[in-house]
């Protein structure tokens, strides 16, 4: 099945997964509503900080129904986070297979393999391994 | 020590996203959520009361009591964050039943702990267990059926799920 992943920016730039190869990728889906979600979010930010030398992109994929664009950066900048944040449309949800269960990430190495995918909030350290994975899938 | 709180998803291989024309292909997966695939099924939320009996004509007092399952919370009426989804219950006037007023429950004050390294959450006012709506309410006499809606946002220690509605249904009889 051949999926079109393209996502609209925040601030209206459309953004592909194919705007980063040669990246490792995290792509969080999560939602203003979600509590546990904003756990993480911050510690993405952090790790996302810590490895970019290494090339790694974060992304966050809001999975509010119906919430203005404005709403969401709001939410997103008072959960500090600074990396781009995408607002998808019901096709990405369905291409993912996503379940109905937020926050939902995965981790994406060389090619847009994905090298892990978890559901629910993981520790801070669970969440740099699967980085680390990623980004080690990317050199080989 | 590792601790281990969300749930991984394991696919039959590693699940791939081709990059081809900026496409993707993604295999079929398996999510094994174990006992929390059923309970994701779930509304996370039911009504106890099904049926009251109260003096018809002049309005009167019920308690509807709703429950949250263990495990999970839910927002209050008046939740602290503008972000955050309220419990809220619509019911329908008509038939000669009329809502005169509701009362919530007050939430109680939940923080989110995530792992033993502190991730800590916002502090939330939330309702979890039994929580009731107290409605003052006139109804005809003889039987009726009051009907509405419970619309809430369930979240667990770990991840959240989308806003639902809970239809209610109750049936009332005025002496």
């Amino acid at each position: 099945m051949l999926l079109t992943l393209r996502w609209s920016h925040i601030k209206g730039k459309k953004v592909s997964l194919s705007d980063f190869k040669g990246h490792a990728i995290v792509v969080n889906f999560w939602a203003t509503y979600c509590g546990p979600c904003k756990v993480e979010m911050p510690w993405f930010q952090d790790l996302g900080t810590k490895y970019h030398e290494k090339g790694l992109v974060i992304l966050g994929l809001d999975q509010d129904d119906g919430m203005a664009t404005e709403e969401v950066a709001a939410a997103s900048r008072r959960v500090g986070v600074s990396y781009p944040i995408l607002m998808p449309d019901d096709k990405v949800a369905k291409d993912y297979q996503l379940s109905d269960y937020l926050p939902e990430t995965y981790y994406i190495g060389e090619n847009g393999r994905v090298v892990d995918q978890t559901i629910g909030t993981h520790s801070k350290d669970e969440i740099e391994a699967d980085i680390q994975k990623a980004i080690a899938a990317v050199g080989q | 020590m590792k601790q281990s709180f969300g749930l991984k998803v394991q696919g039959s291989g590693l699940l791939v996203l081709l990059l081809a024309l900026a496409g993707a292909s993604v295999s079929a997966q398996e999510i094994q959520l174990g006992g929390t695939r059923a309970a994701a099924q779930k509304g996370h939320v039911v009504l106890v009361s099904d049926a009251i009996e109260v003096s018809a004509g002049k309005p009167q007092l019920v308690e509807l009591r709703f429950r949250v399952d263990q495990g999970f919370h839910i927002n209050s009426h008046t939740p602290k964050d503008g972000l955050l989804i309220p419990t809220v219950l619509k019911l329908d006037a008509g038939r000669g039943l009329k809502v005169v007023s509701e009362e919530y429950q007050k939430g109680s004050s939940f923080r989110l702990s995530v792992g033993s390294g502190g991730g800590q959450g916002e502090t939330l006012d939330v309702y979890q267990g039994d929580f009731r709506v107290n409605v003052r309410l006139a109804v005809p006499k003889g039987a009726s059926t009051l009907t509405g809606t419970l619309h809430y946002q369930a979240c667990d220690n770990i991840a959240c799920f989308p806003p639902k509605t809970l239809p209610v249904m109750i049936a009332v009889t005025g002496e």
